[in-house]
């Protein structure tokens, strides 16, 4: 059976029923994987997970009861931790690192019964829109060799989108799920904040990261999203997100001029205002403004980077991984570890964090950013008063080749302008195949207001099973 | 650059030859980029600090931390339950 066709839900009810098991499942995956090493997704397949798939088989045969995600691989980026496997960011700092303990979205699939499959490539501790920034090699397009994957979570998008797994854990700082999604033709999201923990994940910066799933349809986005959403004893900023929304008949869904002002010069105008035409005969469409809006990736190249000079401010060399020889002092020890275990643009953003947090520049960076992030919050919740979602674009356009916007960081990061307000704004927004061009797909997102993640999955459904 | 010394000095890092060179001019180019945050004009009510709430702590009740061995399994150098670093104090 070619397993690479099924979605996370086929095979779960295929295991359930008994009509094949997890360890023909798992069998196939190991293969498939095998065969498409080329691709760079998958960085390892755990040693263990035939033996997993033998015991949850063990279990359905003996009639116990089983969890919702029985014998399901699932693959997780390579910053999620689950005891005593490696676990390397993609970074020289961190090779050899073995996780002594596991993320709480580890333990939340695990207690459902689910195989934690091996873990995917990814940008260096999630900087980075191509997966090209990776001590691994860049990760392949799965629908074009010479294409980037997209980023951060590249190789979790890549390795669904081959069909190398069923779904895969990613995380979510400015679009790091949402993009590659896009970028490889399968589904992807961001929940409202707090409603996944981040305990057990390497913090990029806290107050913007997200771990959700990527996978191939909308419902076994949501169905795993359930899985692994809740509050959290270890993490503070966890909420109890019920994921539930009241069923209407018809979704009004806004459409921002700010957006269309963008996309004026873009590669997928022409599909996005298709695709506008054809929304409109199942959704009412209405304009909503956010002016700020615009300014959310410049906010976030201050907040994030911040975040990120403190939350890296752990690798030094003693701690964890890797410390060069020759050091002579503390200062040395911290100095060399970091300058030859970090790659160029985790160095470039814990310089531009530092530079904004530092004295003479606080107020005028980071604080206004700050203050930016809440006018656009605020911005947000008007525009929800009129509307249940709000459709743009995920990207600006198709995935780009490889090597092609490595010489200009700024570039690279204009990358993120339509998924980063989700984070900057802490919403819900899911990214869904919509079109193709030449050859490659195009996502299309839809934002729904705090806590809305139950209407976002909603409306996504309707828009997958009737719009496309 | 004064400034780019300072920041190494901050961030514990060292550039060197070329990549110091390239790593300057890119730099000034991110800096222009956040600079639209600087220069953009608010007013209103929003134009004021604003605190993290942190009302929702949880009770101070003293839970199992991880072991020691557990905590050290990563560090590059170790000895009797310790971090091992050069010499700090003479």
């Amino acid at each position: 059976m070619d397993f690479s066709k099924f979605t996370l839900i086929q095979i779960r009810d295929g295991i359930a029923n008994k009509q094949f098991k997890s360890e023909d499942v798992v069998k196939f995956f190991i293969q498939k994987c095998k065969d498409n090493q080329n691709l760079n997704a998958m960085i390892e397949v755990y040693d263990d997970v035939l033996e997993k798939a033998q015991a949850v088989d063990k279990k359905i045969a003996s009639g116990q009861k089983v969890g919702v995600l029985a014998g399901v691989p699932i693959a997780i980026k390579d910053n999620i931790l689950y005891a005593g496997k490696k676990m390397g960011c993609a970074s020289k700092l961190m090779q050899g690192y073995v996780a002594p303990y596991s993320a709480t979205v580890v333990e939340k699939l695990l207690a459902e019964d689910a195989i934690i499959f091996g873990r995917t490539n990814m940008d260096e501790f999630a900087m980075g829109g191509s997966c090209e920034k990776t001590c691994y090699g860049a990760c392949h397009n799965a629908l074009n060799f010479e294409y980037v994957s997209g980023g951060s979570s590249g190789g979790s998008a890549v390795a669904v989108a081959a069909g190398l797994v069923p779904c895969a854990l990613g995380t979510d700082t400015a679009g790091s799920i949402r993009q590659p999604a896009s970028f490889n033709g399968v589904v992807g999201l961001k929940p409202t904040y707090g409603t996944v923990s981040r305990f057990g994940l390497v913090a990029f910066a806290s107050s913007l990261d997200q771990c959700c799933p990527i996978a191939k349809t909308v419902e076994d986005c949501e169905l795993v999203t359930k899985v692994i959403s809740g509050k959290d004893p270890h993490d503070s900023t966890t909420i109890q997100n019920d994921l539930r929304c009241v069923q209407k008949s018809r979704y009004r869904l806004g459409v921002c001029k700010q957006v269309l002002e963008i996309l004026k010069d873009s590669q997928c105008k022409d599909e996005f205002y298709a695709l506008l035409e054809k929304l409109n005969e199942k959704f009412d469409i209405v304009q909503v403004d956010l002016p700020h809006m615009v300014n959310s990736l410049a906010c976030y190249y201050i907040l994030a980077p911040a975040e990120a000079a403190s939350n890296l401010a752990r690798f030094d060399g003693v701690k964890y991984a890797n410390r060069p020889e020759g050091c002579t002092d503390l200062e040395s020890v911290y100095v060399k570890s970091r300058s030859e275990g970090f790659g160029k643009e985790v160095k470039r953003r814990i310089m531009l964090g530092n530079f904004v947090l530092s004295s003479g520049f606080y107020d005028a960076y980071y604080n206004k950013a700050k203050r930016v992030q809440r006018l656009i919050k605020q911005e947000f919740k008007d525009a929800f008063k009129n509307c249940d979602a709000i459709v743009m674009p995920t990207t600006l356009g198709t995935a780009f080749k490889i090597g092609a916007k490595n010489t200009n960081p700024v570039e690279m990061y204009r990358e993120d302008i339509f998924t980063v307000p989700a984070n900057i704004a802490g919403l819900p927004a899911i990214s869904v195949p919509y079109a193709e061009k030449s050859s490659l797909p195009l996502g299309v997102q839809f934002y729904c207001d705090e806590c809305g993640d139950a209407l976002m999955f909603e409306i996504a459904k309707q828009f997958e099973g009737g719009v496309k | 650059m004064e400034q780019i010394e300072h920041l190494e000095f901050l961030s514990k890092l060292k550039f060197s030859g070329e990549d110091r060179e390239k790593f300057e001019s890119e730099f000034k180019d991110i800096v222009a980029f956040v600079d639209e945050i600087k220069n953009l004009n608010l007013s209103g009510d929003l134009d004021k600090d604003e605190p993290i709430g942190l009302d929702e702590l949880r009770e101070d009740v003293p839970m199992q931390s991880m072991e020691r061995e557990k905590v050290l399994s990563n560090a590059p150098k170790q000895k009797d339950g310790c971090y091992v670093t050069p010499l700090v104090v003479e």
